[in-house]
């Protein structure tokens, strides 16, 4: 049974074996979320290699927390925050690395998706916005754009767009108010529309 | 007029449906009233569209192996830290236990060096193969414990006879008579008939010891010895059948006449018993008789050089 968000309500009863050493359990719960926070992670880090680490690192962090969970937040948003944290930090450690496979990366954007993406900026209805977002070279645009992000303004993007949270999800995430969550959205979506258009001129 | 900024917050929200019901009110005003702000807010959902259909990456496959086996690694890490937390309080304890062995074994060595030198700096008793015993350190057994030692005692000696029976007569005479002619200290009387010989004897208890020294070794050769104490009244003779020259000896160290006639009363006792039973070596029976200790010759034992002994050795040869 999920609800509204994805969230499955056995997760308090995992939680609870859990931490009461049920290994069965945390491979459930590891099974659950490894596709959904390696996502995130990966987004937000933009290497592979990183992100599975970061992966590990943070079911390892959840388990060995798990006792100090409180449940006064969802097991959901608590273990995405722990990783979002994880993340954030690694990025800033590594800045620098970041930011010059990033520049690679705007540098080889090419001509080939330049029509496309002129036209999902446009609204001519050139081409159906489904399908234009279908297409590889398009999907590798958007995320070396996010790539260009600040990473506080980039985590904001990738939850509510990729990963789907509602605003007070992302609220309990970054522990920040829904007012901010609101605000920092809109800004990082229309940093994203100055870099899309900026690789179209 | 709201700002570029606050018209795209409200835009961004609505595609969310994050907004009040009043801010879409207010969000559909302006997309009626300005075509602008209408493309702006296609645009932006076409961007939103953009990134909601990226595909979602598949974490690696053995996700759950590497945290299983990371968190058996810190596990480890961690009891590996718990033990040797454990091992050095260990060490700790088996550092103190040695220093603590070792200060014993340093005062053990000191004690037993110092016992060592008192042994060799004490006053020794002299080392005496009397077979006298001590009346200085005898002993009852109700008590079992040494009587307290007099300051110095003067033994008293005896008057009586000593009767020997033997079929060595040449032998007993002989040892007797080597042992009375050694000592000048002795005043005797010998009278020698044929199957008998008299020795009257005059000296000290300590001459008395040295000549009885001198039989222990033939004693086995005497088929009887009787000892008759004589005090001058007739209640007052003892006569102790089997008596042995130790016994003799030691009745006459004594340092009183009563308990000289009470430890001859005793072995008289003792030996009777042993006679009648046959068997070699009987308890005494009464409680106070004094069992004479191998007497050491010391400044501390009783003076054999003062008492007087007026003895009769009568050697009766038998067949």
């Amino acid at each position: 049974m999920v609800d509204a968000a994805g969230i499955n309500i056995e997760d308090p009863i995992l939680v609870k074996r859990c931490s009461q050493g049920d290994t069965a359990a945390m491979e459930r719960l590891i099974l659950k979320y490894q596709n959904r926070l390696y996502n995130v992670i990966l987004k937000i880090c933009a290497n592979p290699d990183d992100a599975a680490e970061l992966t590990q690192d943070t079911f390892v962090k959840i388990i060995e927390s798990i006792d100090g969970f409180q449940g006064r937040s969802s097991f959901y948003t608590w273990a995405f925050r722990i990783a979002v944290n994880l993340t954030l930090n690694h990025c800033k450690r590594n800045v620098k690395i970041a930011l010059k496979s990033m520049d690679a990366e705007v540098e080889g954007a090419g001509d080939l998706v330049q029509p496309l993406l002129r036209d999902l900026l446009s609204n001519e209805k050139a081409h159906d916005p489904a399908d234009l977002a279908q297409v590889k070279e398009l999907q590798n645009v958007a995320i070396r754009s996010l790539m260009q992000l600040d990473d506080d303004h980039r985590a904001v993007v990738v939850l509510r767009d990729l990963e789907g949270m509602t605003y007070a999800q992302i609220a309990d995430v970054l522990d920040m108010e829904l007012g901010t969550v609101r605000s920092r959205l809109s800004r990082a979506r229309g940093h994203l529309r100055e870099i899309l258009e900026a690789m179209v001129q | 007029m709201k700002s570029k900024n606050s018209i795209d917050e409200l835009l961004s929200g609505y595609i969310d449906d994050a907004l009040t019901p009043r801010e879409k009110t207010q969000v559909r005003r302006l997309l009626t009233n300005d075509p602008s702000i209408a493309r702006r807010l296609e645009q932006l959902q076409r961007i939103r569209g953009l990134y909601r259909a990226l595909p979602v990456a598949q974490a690696p496959a053995d996700i759950t192996g590497r945290v299983t086996s990371l968190l058996e690694r810190r596990t480890l890490l961690e009891q590996n830290s718990v033990v040797s937390a454990v091992e050095q309080r260990r060490g700790a304890v088996s550092l103190f236990f040695r220093k603590f062995v070792a200060a014993a074994a340093m005062f053990a060595l000191v004690a037993l060096l110092g016992a060592v030198i008192y042994s060799i700096i004490a006053p020794q008793p002299q080392e005496g193969s009397s077979v006298a015993g001590d009346p200085a350190t005898m002993v009852t057994p109700d008590e079992g414990r040494p009587v307290e030692s007099a300051p110095r005692v003067v033994a008293m000696g005896f008057t009586g006879r000593l009767e020997l029976k033997t079929a060595d007569l040449i032998a007993i005479d002989g040892l007797v008579n080597k042992a009375v002619a050694a000592d000048t200290l002795i005043e005797s009387e010998i009278e020698r008939l044929a199957t008998t010989s008299r020795y009257s004897l005059k000296c000290n208890p300590r001459s008395l010891d040295r000549l009885l020294a001198g039989l222990v070794e033939a004693w086995p050769k005497v088929q009887s010895a009787r000892l008759v104490i004589e005090t001058g009244t007739a209640d007052n003779t003892v006569v102790i059948e089997s008596v042995t020259p130790i016994q003799v000896s030691q009745i006459a160290s004594q340092d009183n006449p009563d308990k000289t006639i009470q430890v001859a009363r005793n072995f008289a006792t003792a030996n009777r018993m042993t006679d009648d039973t046959g068997v070699g070596l009987v308890s005494p029976p009464l409680d106070n008789m004094p069992i004479p200790r191998p007497r050491l010759t010391s400044r501390q034992d009783a003076d054999l050089d003062s008492g007087k002994v007026d003895l009769v050795i009568l050697i009766e040869s038998v067949n």
